[in-house]
């Protein structure tokens, strides 16, 4: 955590990856130990109106459409096959 | 170009002394030099501007032009900008193409100005340096060897640059307003909730704020009064209509010994004090609690990244981001992975919360007392690109940005002075909703 390196970017490793697993809980702890400390009471906020009006919305266009779908891995006819895993098989 | 304000050149356009046309070819030859394209400031360009540059000029001729006709303006690549590629510099989102606009982007092409292109930064905000994007880092138009500060690199190189008349960054814990500082630009974060973050692909939802970046304060007012507004697409906008409160004339320069290098301290100490005898301000020294200010940002940042990037699975569209994003992603990731898995027992996020509670009492008492908040945008000077530096010394950058971010306050960076020859930002926070006192302040500065 302590170490030196450049924030270039680089694909990251397996190894990479678990070492920054152990980091970033030593420097969450660090942090939350911290924070512990600090006498403050907890708020909470209550929407006393109900919910609010968001108007009708907009209707997607045809171009939305489209995009939206060319966005996508994979399409069958209109519809984003997006099952998990599903493009394993 | 000559420096001029916005105003001045939308005044030469209207009068016909400057076309649309003629100002959009001026920064296209400059963004095509070799020279630009060393600075790794944009990532992709509007091919259809000029077709668009000459439909504004009709408008023009025919006096129905919009308030920012014929300015060209570009955008940070997590901005959603319809048919253009919104790949917050990641390759998780290097194909993906925006199926609509952010309302920023509406609201700023209904005033005729005009989209030239997406500006390259942090790989999904994640980053203080600007080094940390897919597609290589974003180089310091000041001094090339230098990091031009993150997120929004990018926009703030651009300005610097003058490859366009402003652009929009988006700034969580100081994304604006640190590149603003290292690239001697002016930099707006406003009030949370005064800027619709609709279409803004966000990093952490409870702070993210989208934003200009120019050269004066004056441009930024401008192009904030048009992005401004309550919107039906963003629950947390609001049109505040409380008026400015009445001045004491004090501003609070905040205590920075410990947290800032101390030449910067003193250009901040001693231009403010300058600019308060000039115009009879007092200055009250203040203390903020910056010693828990990146323990309560990160923790949060890190809770609502996580939950935000579940999005990025790879199944509706680009990849999945654990396999295919740069390091600090992956660590912001894995630590709110770990804090969602701790957090029955209330540790992490729920003390952060407190935390965050105690840092917005702290501000009501400040501002019982002052107008104005007065501290460095940046507690460091910018190291070189590619320079080793340790994880704490990069979080520690946002030590004096993240407070108003964690608190919703609007606040600006306006560049002071140099040191070393490396621009120094001089940070300005009011109360919510106050930026018109922050537009009045800056202009003092300049």
């Amino acid at each position: 955590m302590d170490n030196k390196s450049n924030s270039l970017w680089h694909k990251v490793t397996e190894k990479e990856k678990q070492q920054i697993q152990r980091d970033s809980k030593k420097l969450l702890n660090e942090f939350a130990s911290k924070l512990s400390k600090i006498k403050a009471p907890e708020k909470h906020f209550e929407n006393e109106t109900g919910t609010r009006d968001e108007g009708n919305g907009w209707n997607t266009d045809h171009e939305f459409r489209s995009i939206t779908l060319s966005n996508a891995p994979f399409v069958d006819k209109d519809s984003i096959v997006a099952e998990k895993g599903s493009w394993k098989k | 170009m000559e420096k001029i304000t916005l105003k001045q050149k939308l005044k030469q356009i209207k009068k016909g002394k400057l076309a649309t046309v003629q100002n959009l070819m001026q920064f296209s030859k400059k963004i095509a030099t070799p020279k630009t394209k060393n600075l790794n400031i944009f990532l992709s360009l509007n091919e259809d501007a000029i077709s668009q540059a000459k439909e504004i000029d009709k408008r023009i001729k025919e006096n129905k032009a919009g308030k920012l006709a014929g300015l060209c303006f570009a955008i940070k690549a997590n901005i959603s900008a319809k048919h253009m590629t919104t790949s917050c510099a990641s390759k998780t989102l290097e194909d993906y193409t925006s199926p609509y606009n952010a309302t920023v982007i509406n609201k700023l092409l209904a005033e005729d100005a005009i989209l030239i292109g997406i500006l390259n930064m942090d790989e999904f905000s994640c980053g203080a340096s600007g080094e940390t994007s897919a597609f290589g880092p974003t180089k310091n138009p000041k001094n090339l060897d230098l990091i031009p500060g993150g997120s929004s690199s990018g926009p703030a190189a651009a300005v610097a640059a003058k490859l366009c008349d402003f652009t929009l960054g988006s700034d969580t814990g100081g994304s604006i307003r640190n590149p603003a500082s290292h690239c001697g630009v002016v930099g707006l974060k406003p009030t949370y909730g005064a800027v619709s973050r609709y279409g803004l692909i966000d990093m952490t939802m409870s702070f993210d704020c989208i934003g200009p970046l120019t050269h004066t304060s004056e441009d930024a007012k401008l192009i904030f009064n048009i992005i401004k507004g309550q919107d039906n697409f963003d629950q947390t906008t609001t049109d505040n209509k409380t008026s400015t409160t009445k001045h004491k004339g004090i501003i609070g320069l905040v205590n920075v010994k410990n947290f800032c290098n101390k030449e910067i301290a003193n250009l901040i100490e001693t231009k403010t004090k300058e600019i308060a005898e000039k115009n009879n301000w007092k200055i009250k020294k203040i203390n903020l609690p910056l010693d828990i200010a990146i323990q309560t940002y990160y923790i949060i940042v890190y809770t609502e990244f996580f939950s935000t990037t579940r999005k990025f699975d790879g199944r509706r569209f680009g990849g999945k981001i654990e396999e295919i994003a740069g390091p600090e992603v992956i660590r912001r990731i894995i630590g709110g992975s770990e804090i969602t898995k701790a957090e029955h027992e209330g540790k992490y996020y729920r003390e952060a919360l407190k935390a965050r509670n105690f840092i917005k009492q702290q501000f009501q008492k400040i501002f019982q007392e002052v107008d104005a908040i007065i501290l460095p945008t940046v507690p460091e000077l910018p190291h070189k690109i590619g320079e080793q530096i340790s994880l704490k010394q990069m979080y520690n950058y946002d030590i004096t940005t993240v407070l108003p971010s964690i608190a919703g306050l609007p606040a600006i960076s306006i560049p002071v002075g140099k040191i070393d020859n490396k621009d120094v930002g001089l940070q300005i926070i009011t109360p919510h909703f106050q930026e018109e006192t922050i537009f009045k302040l800056a202009k003092k500065f300049e």
